[in-house]
């Protein structure tokens, strides 16, 4: 091999290394996953005269919707904001149900909470599931 | 030119096209840089009839307020009231509020009080507006500049 013929080579190798980290530039987009709306399933034990609820918070205005899907007693159920202090719940739409009933309210993003109480009807305790959507 | 002098010129060029930087256009930046941040505060009043309660905050600039009626429940009961209040957005003067916009609302979670409202120290009322036959509570958010 001649000493020109050896430099082609050597400069035909450097352009082709210089191409290939170029492939490497072109922007991507970044994967985007479909969230909303949201489904929460939560259970949970309630006592006589007592009460359990669950916070969570909406990123955009939508639809809440909650419905007890399985319940040993005819509870309680509602939709409102978290307490201010304390812990708990202040319901803003709220009905005693057996199970398959829904409530549902419209929400601006923010903060809110579902609670599941006794209004009456649990003799020792009732065991319940919830199916919470939210946007 | 012979391919010694034609590498580093080569290297040059490739090196230039390889520039992944991305750059904005060029010019003054005139994009908006005065977003106001919005502030959300909660709180729980007590209310019997004929009652009102008010509420003061600060408000660092100009800006849209609203207000929302969360929730009215007997206190010791965790079920919901459809009860309708005065809630109200005012400043504070003496010991009250004097009030500039106001609406009886029945309890939500979207705004039921919407208002400009300016720098300074604004006030948040609640008020029987004539529904309450007992002692209720009462939850309040609003949100402000």
């Amino acid at each position: 091999m001649t000493m020109p013929r050896f430099r082609n080579y050597i400069l035909l190798g450097t352009v082709a290394l210089f191409a290939s980290a170029c492939e490497s530039d072109t922007p991507t987009e970044p994967s985007t996953t479909t969230t909303s709306p949201t489904t929460v399933t939560w259970s949970g034990i309630v006592g006589p005269g007592g009460s359990l609820s669950r916070s969570f918070e909406t990123t955009q205005a939508g639809a809440v919707t909650v419905t007890l899907t399985l319940s040993d007693a005819a509870l309680g159920l509602g939709i409102g904001v978290p307490r201010t202090a304390n812990g708990g719940c202040r319901l803003t739409v709220s009905q005693v149900d057996a199970a398959g009933q829904a409530v549902s309210i419209p929400a601006a993003g923010g903060s809110y909470c579902v609670q599941v109480f006794d209004d009456g009807s649990v003799v020792k305790q009732a065991a319940f599931t919830v199916q919470i959507v939210y946007p | 030119m012979n391919t010694k002098r034609q590498l580093p010129l080569l290297i040059a060029l490739l090196v230039g096209g390889c520039d992944d930087s991305i750059s904005g256009p060029s010019g003054t930046d005139t994009s908006s840089t005065s977003t106001t941040t919005l502030i959300t505060e909660s709180f729980e009043a007590t209310l019997a009839r004929g009652e009102s309660t008010f509420y003061s905050f600060s408000v660092s600039a100009a800006g849209p307020a609203t207000v929302t009626l969360a929730s009215v429940v007997q206190p010791g009961k965790a079920a919901a009231l459809a009860t309708p209040i005065q809630i109200a957005l005012g400043t504070p003067v003496g010991e009250g509020c004097a009030i500039t916009d106001s609406v009886e609302a029945s309890p939500s979670l979207t705004p039921q009080l919407t208002a400009t409202i300016t720098s300074g120290i604004h006030c948040v009322q609640v008020a029987d507006s004539g529904q309450l036959t007992g002692q209720v509570i009462a939850s309040i958010r609003f949100v402000h500049p």
